[in-house]
């Protein structure tokens, strides 16, 4: 409890610090960033941190944070007495209410999260322990780059900047790492829900101050506050549309064969009991996000990830994935203020000009470094958003000519240098793992997989974007066409080109070949596309969505160029002014470029396939769209003219019925097994809520209120998204009702289970530092609970997690001989030979305990007899090699 | 030939400018006796270890006074790290202190001022805090100068100043908490007037903050020696948040009765001063002082949990609420200055007896024979005074009766004040001094390779005090000091086969050990000094010389299989 009011307590002081940076950075954003000040807190606290102490003049230590705490407040000051201060404190008083709104929503995130993770705390399983040993490394290490805790002699060599920044917090708070660890996916949670909460917020008030439609205003003005609650809900809380289907599957409502031709794993089963609520136990969880089924031409089929924010918070491994949530948040937010103008601003290089303030250029730059230094996958997509909300925004206001062309250019290069350079000791110490670009021929997406991981989202986006086809001119519609068509061209040419010759080079060929499953070049390209052209749902969908949003797009930006040449001075300034809707297009073309380009492209890893890819982009997709179509949603429900029916009263019975089938859902009726479909009085109950959206639909097509029907679809769809959080929450949590308590404690069952190593890891921890040696399991270890020692001290072990250091280090080349050494170290009786391998890895702490015994035959009476015991346990110990 | 008043102002000036000269090589002598015997407190060898370090490269021993360690550690460059050298740069600003009454002279009175610069030079807990280097020193005389040098539109000194202050530790912080809260609430009340807007101009501002920015890197750094060492920064504020998770070490009562019985003297006539006012319906010139003396004490209660430092700035407080009074006595004239002289010395006497049956009376069981009669002999002493004061009074005038008191208190505490000043710097004392003043004690000898060597050869020490010379620190023990601070909570672990604490093992020298790993560690014992120990300092008596109260610390490792 005391880390939660700590932790919360630090985050506030972090973006009190802030606030005067933002707004005189963020100045066209209605909100001045106030809901992401936690965010660019933490981003430039630990920016300016990690430089500091990378080039030595800071320790990796607390009183260096909190000098680098000052050094910001500093900073702040410096912004502070440059603004018009007046100005600056009228806001404040002006605008309470939006910092009590940021804090409510993100408290509310935060103890929620806190409270899910308090019931399921244990750091074990997936890549907890990755995750863990980076932080206590980090904590750990004296100075940057931080000691690889698996891999002594080396730095990490990932994306670690969001460990860093964990490691700050749970230092500068001072809860253990094993608690801060839970602690790190609530805040994280809570300032995602803020931020997307925010962002919203804001393209809903520059609707409402950019609509002459007096009904639409006022209905903005009124329920705003509230409306912007649905980006949080969408981005952190709806699922894909996997758990609906689980429990339509487990209802035995189908047919077996509907299954089979869906063709995803736990569902070709039979259902194991006739039940409401899935029983199939477990990580029954799990499975939503591996909806997405590729297979190779031989019919192999590889694993491909398609997580989506609820999934990753319920899993809670705080990966980079999740760890940069916020900060993306805080580009969409950049770009969004760049679009609107917050950029206005010169900088003058010489001859040079940019036309944008320097504060937004470096905020820029910092963000989107620190975003690739996070999650580095992440950095090209929004570099590109603010590039094109910034390319917009300047033709929007001086108009379209090549000029604006050369200008994206040149921020792409000029940004993307920048945000290298601003953090570039990260680069000079990272080895990627990626390997160049491998075409997907045999591996796409099919339409069923694409629409039970979207589908909730795309309906969304489809009934916004529909409701506004009516308004496409002729020449945007064509110019869409023309560009979506070249866009699948020059992706379907390119992809295949490179399938081409990566098959005809001798280096390639096999790779290729045996990669995909195919016996020759030409049986690959042949099969693919044929497999394609039989399955072609997400290519038809993709299509349609890039077609109409693009066309859109260039009705909208188009505008002012043909109305200027007219000389309409009205329709010019109606058309210049800021319109939230081609942000959100932006936001939905961004997410549709990152699902077509795994269509025909994947990035090479260790494991050769699409997995990682379709996980990144999709994750990417999922932020962009659940923010757009949280809009989108409005705009369908926003009222265009005087009389026109409201829609409360449905809503309202929509919701009650979800309620009630949701609590028979979670609620002894949900575990009963039933008979056929149709013979329990619960079946129909849980069909009230389809059955008034029908009536509903009935109702609005009756009216030939076609935009709404639209919405009332997509309400439907993001229903059957919330069976994820009900279903797979519940089971998580076990139903909010932990076996062995609430506690926030990730060691909580280390210490009954291997109470002495996690003695020995809190000895370590303490130690001065040293390479310490433990036992690597003969398969490598990784995702068990090997080397929970060096896991939870931080201290650098010979060897950890084979299969992870090898794909972070793209092979085995710095591994070398240590897995067979170590073995030699703990079961040879000669000294000597022990002693050269202490040498040579300059071990400093050698752990024997019952993971040692049970790995190797240790003789631990050499080590008894040549070395000091430094700690003594029942079952472990720990000797030193003293120089 | 004629002199001019310019001309007599110079001279008079020159005179006075001895007395303070006077006042501040008294200070400084005072301060510099035998300090390079002195002993270290477990918290100063762990700073002063963090200077040493900072001298060669390392910033992983940061302390929270960073002034100390970055000055300290670049005299130790210079030239070698020392008792002397470790004491030094306290000594010196501790000293400095003294001088500043004389920029303020126009605002205190130049008698006043001179009082102030020698009840500076010679109040027991400035004089024992300057001799420390666990010590609120640097923010005291940090600030003063910085605020003198504000005064005199010194925008460099005052921002160098300032950043001396600013990395003295975590008193800093307090003071500047403290200096916030009176500042809202005099703004709040309408009363806060910024001296002059030359303060906020460029030109004021420009130097002051680059001579703030420069100094803090520099010393941060130890003059760019430990450029990591620019961490410390923040360290005086990190050591204020721990502060609050710190258990309290030391008896609440405490600070309270050090605080009167140290400061005596200026509380004394402080109140006297203050009562005199009140009963005169005069302004409370001296009423600022006193709240400012309070609040030191109430905040060195409650933060200073392991020492006392806090109470430098109560003592500070006291002076300046007392300086006016004791000056007003030095300079004021009697008619019947042959009668005052001699009721003075007769009251001296009689001071001074009840002074000496005083220690009789606390000492003895308070139902024994002896109580009695010293109760009986101290009634009859201050009985004696009364009837002296008004029979004087009587006889010539209450003003000479009252001024005979006045003087013959002054002198008697003046007595008090520098006995206890100079016992406190008498070898003897030392330690139980500093102990009581800033925690348990590091007892030093620079033998350890023969101790080492002796246990090496046969297996037991023959002396029961091992520790280390500062320049010859070994990795192996300078990492164990390092850990010291965690060394209770560490005692579970298998650090060492031999642990000798408080209450564990007593020490022997015909222990064997060898083969061992040892740590010898005694604590002090807290509960030895009490509450009555200090009405016998009030009294002049010295505090209990306890033998356990030094440390032994060393930790013997050196046995790794070897033999």
């Amino acid at each position: 409890m005391i880390g939660v009011i700590s932790w919360y307590l630090f985050s506030l002081v972090l973006a009190a610090v802030n606030l005067p940076l933002a707004y005189a950075a963020m100045k066209k954003l209605p909100s001045r960033g106030v809901f992401l000040l936690r965010p660019l807190g933490l981003l430039l606290w630990g920016s300016i941190f990690w430089w500091l102490t990378s080039i030595q003049l800071l320790r990796n230590d607390l009183a260096s944070q909190v000098t680098a705490l000052m050094i910001l407040l500093a900073i702040n000051l410096v912004v502070l007495s440059k603004i018009d201060r007046v100005s600056f404190f009228n806001w404040i008083k002006e605008n309470k209410n939006l910092f009590i709104r940021a804090e409510i929503i993100f408290l509310a995130g935060f103890v929620l999260m806190a409270v899910v993770r308090a019931t399921n705390p244990e750091i074990i399983n997936t890549e907890k322990f990755m995750e863990m040993a980076f932080i206590n490394a980090i904590l750990k290490s004296p100075g940057f780059p931080p000691l690889d805790p698996w891999l002594s002699g080396y730095s990490i060599s990932y994306y670690y900047f969001g460990y860093l920044l964990s490691a700050m917090l749970i230092r500068i708070t001072g809860v253990s790492s094993s608690v801060g660890y839970n602690l790190v996916a609530a805040l994280w949670f809570g300032m995602t829900a803020a931020g997307a909460y925010g962002i919203l917020w804001d393209l809903l008030s520059l609707r409402q101050a950019g609509t002459k439609k007096t009904r639409a205003v006022g209905f903005l003005k009124k329920n705003k506050a509230v409306l912007a609650l649905l980006a949080p809900l969408m981005m952190l809380v709806m699922g894909n549309w996997f758990s609906g289907l689980d429990m339509v599957h487990a209802r035995g409502v189908l047919p077996a064969e509907v299954w089979k031709g869906l063709d995803i794993p736990e569902l070709t089963k039979e259902p194991t009991a006739m039940t409401i609520k899935p029983q199939r136990g477990g990580w029954s969880w799990w499975q939503a996000s591996r909806v997405v089924q590729d297979r190779t031409l031989d019919g192999r089929a590889v694993e491909v990830i398609d997580e989506f924010p609820a999934f990753t918070f319920l899993l809670a491994d705080v990966h980079p994935h999740m760890l940069s949530m916020p900060l993306v948040l805080l580009a969409i937010a950049e770009a969004l203020n760049a679009f609107t103008g917050g950029w206005e601003g010169q900088v003058r290089l010489g001859k040079v000009v940019i036309p944008a303030s320097g504060l937004a250029i470096a905020l820029g730059v910092l963000t989107l470094g620190g975003i690739g230094f996070m999650n580095t996958w992440d950095f090209p997509f929004y570099l590109l958003l603010m590039g094109v909300a910034f390319m917009l925004y300047r033709a929007r206001t001086a108009g379209w000519t090549i000029a604006r062309f050369w200008e994206l250019v040149g921020f792409g290069v000029l940004g993307g240098v920048l945000s290298v350079a601003a953090y570039l000791p990260f680069y000079l110490s990272f080895s990627s793992q990626a390997g160049g670009v491998i075409p997907s021929l045999a591996f796409f997406t099919k339409g069923k997989y694409f629409w039970i991981m979207f589908g909730p989202l795309l309906l969304l986006i489809f009934g916004f974007l529909v409701s506004k086809v009516k308004r496409i001119s002729k020449p945007s519609r064509m110019s869409g066409l023309w560009v979506t068509a070249s866009v699948f061209l020059v992706l379907f040419v390119f992809g295949w080109a490179l399938g081409l010759l990566g098959t005809q080079l001798e280096a390639t060929k096999a790779l290729l070949l045996g990669l995909q499953g195919a016996t020759s070049a030409g049986e690959l390209l042949k099969d693919s596309l044929l497999n394609r052209l039989i399955a072609p749902g997400t290519w038809i969908t993709l299509f349609l969505l890039i077609w109409i949003g693009i066309s859109l797009l260039f009705e909208k930006v188009r505008a002012p160029h043909a109305i200027k040449t007219n000389g309409d001075e009205d329709a010019l300034e109606q058309s210049v002014s800021v319109k939230p809707m081609v942000f959100v297009l932006l936001m939905v073309l961004l997410g549709a470029i990152l699902t077509l380009v795994p269509e025909f492209l994947y990035l090479r890893d260790q494991f050769g396939w699409r997995m990682n890819t379709i996980f990144k982009f999709y994750y990417q997709a999922w932020i962009l769209w659940s923010l757009a179509g949280a809009y989108g949603l409005i705009m369908l429900f926003e009222p265009k003219a005087d009389g026109e029916a409201q829609d409360r009263w449905w809503l309202l019975a929509l919701i009650m019925a979800s309620l009630l089938a949701g609590g028979v859902v979670l609620s002894e009726f949900g575990a009963q097994k039933l008979g056929e479909f149709g013979t329990s009085a619960l079946d129909y109950l849980m069909l009230l809520p389809a059955v008034i959206a029908a009536a509903w639909m009935i109702a609005k097509a009756w009216q030939k209120d076609w935009r709404r029907l639209m919405g009332v679809v997509a309400v439907f769809g993001v229903l059957v998204g919330m069976a994820f959080p009900l279903i797979e929450g519940w089971n998580k949590t076990n139903g909010f009702n932990p076996a062995r308590g609430f506690s926030l404690d990730g060691k909580r069952d280390f210490y009954l289970s291997a109470g002495d190593e996690m003695k020995a890891a809190e000895w370590l921890a303490e130690a001065p530092i040293g390479v310490m040696v433990e036992a690597i399991s003969d398969t490598g270890g990784s995702y068990t609970t090997y080397n929970s020692i060096s896991t939870f001290s931080g201290m650098p072990t010979v060897l950890g997690w084979v299969g992870h250091e090898a794909q972070w280090r793209g092979g085995y080349e710095e591994i070398g001989t240590r897995q067979a050494d170590v073995k030699e170290l703990y079961s040879t009786s000669n000294w000597e030979q022990a002693q050269i391998i202490i040498d040579m890895y300059n071990i400093r702490y050698i752990v024997v305990g019952n993971t040692e015994r049970n790995t190797y035959q240790v003789d631990q009476n050499k080590f008894d007899e040549h070395l000091v015991k430094v700690f003594e346990s029942p079952t472990v110990d720990i000797y030193e090699v003293k120089p | 030939m004629q002199i001019s008043d310019n001309e007599k102002l110079v001279e008079k000036n020159h005179s006075l400018f001895v007395w303070f000269l006077l006042a501040f090589l008294v200070g400084l002598g005072l301060r510099l006796w035998r300090l390079s015997d002195m002993r270290f407190t477990l918290a100063e060898a762990q700073i002063a270890q963090g200077a040493w370090q900072m001298a060669m490269g390392d910033a992983s021993g940061l302390p929270g006074n960073m002034s100390y360690a970055g000055l300290s550690a670049f005299l130790f460059f210079l030239f070698e790290p020392s008792y002397l050298f470790a004491r030094l740069l306290p000594v010196l600003l501790g000293s400095s202190l003294i001088l500043v009454p004389w920029f303020w002279r126009d605002v205190l009175g130049k008698q006043a001022a001179l009082v102030l610069a020698f009840g500076m030079a010679i109040d027991p807990l400035l004089l024992s805090f300057s001799r420390q280097i666990v010590t609120p020193i640097f923010v005291l005389a940090g600030l003063a100068w910085a605020v003198t040098a504000l005064k005199n539109k010194r925008p460099a000194l005052a921002g160098s100043m300032l950043s001396l202050a600013f990395l003295g530790g975590y008193t800093f912080w307090v003071v500047a908490l403290v200096g916030v809260v009176v500042f809202l609430v005099w703004r709040k009340h309408g009363q806060f007037e910024f001296p002059s807007n030359s303060y906020k101009a460029k030109t004021f501002l420009k130097p002051f903050l680059t001579s703030f920015f420069v100094s803090l890197m520099l010393v941060g750094s130890a003059f760019l020696l430990c450029s990591e060492g620019l961490g410390g920064i923040g360290a005086g504020l990190v050591e204020l948040g721990q502060l609050f998770g710190r258990k309290y070490e030391i008896a609440l009562y405490q600070p309270i009765m050090v605080a009167l019985a140290y400061s005596i003297l200026p509380l004394v006539f402080a109140v006297w001063a203050l009562i005199d006012d009140l009963r005169n319906h005069q302004p409370l010139k001296n009423l600022p002082f006193l709240i400012g003396w309070a609040l030191s004490v109430l905040l060195s209660m409650l933060l200073g949990r392991r020492d006392l430092g806090m109470l430098v700035f109560a003592a500070v407080f006291a002076w300046l609420a007392a300086a006016g009074r004791i000056a007003h006595i030095l300079e004021q004239g009697s008619e019947r200055r042959e009668v005052v002289l001699a009721v003075t010395l007769f009251q001296i006497v009689i001071l001074g007896y009840i002074q000496m049956v005083s220690g009789r009376l606390v000492s003895s069981a308070v139902n024994s024979q002896d109580f009695q009669f010293a109760l009986f002999a101290v009634l009859a002493g201050v009985l004696l005074l009364v009837i002296s004061t008004v029979l004087v009074g009587m006889g010539w005038s209450r003003q000479v009766g009252g001024q005979a008191l006045q003087n013959s208190l002054l002198i008697l505490l003046i007595f008090l004040t520098v006995g206890l000043s100079l016992r406190s710097i008498r070898s003897q004392q030392e330690s139980t001094s500093l102990s009581l003043l800033a925690g348990p004690i590091v007892l030093p000898n620079n033998d350890i390779e023969e101790a080492v060597a002796e246990i090496d050869r046969e297996g037991r020490a023959d002396k029961t005090e091992i520790s280390y010379d500062l320049g010859h620190l070994e990795q192996e023990f300078a990492w164990f000091f390092r850990q010291q601070v965690n060394w209770k909570s560490a005692k579970t672990d298998v650090q060492a086969d031999l642990m000798l604490s408080e209450n564990e093992t007593d020490f022997s020298a015909a222990d064997a050990y060898r083969g061992r790993n040892i740590v010898l560690f005694r604590t002090i014992d807290t509960n030895v000094v009490k509450p009555v120990d200090f009405l016998k300092t009030l009294l002049g008596e010295p505090l209990p010389s306890v033998s356990q109260n030094g440390i032994l610390w060393v930790r013997l490792n050196l046995f790794t299989g070897a033999n």
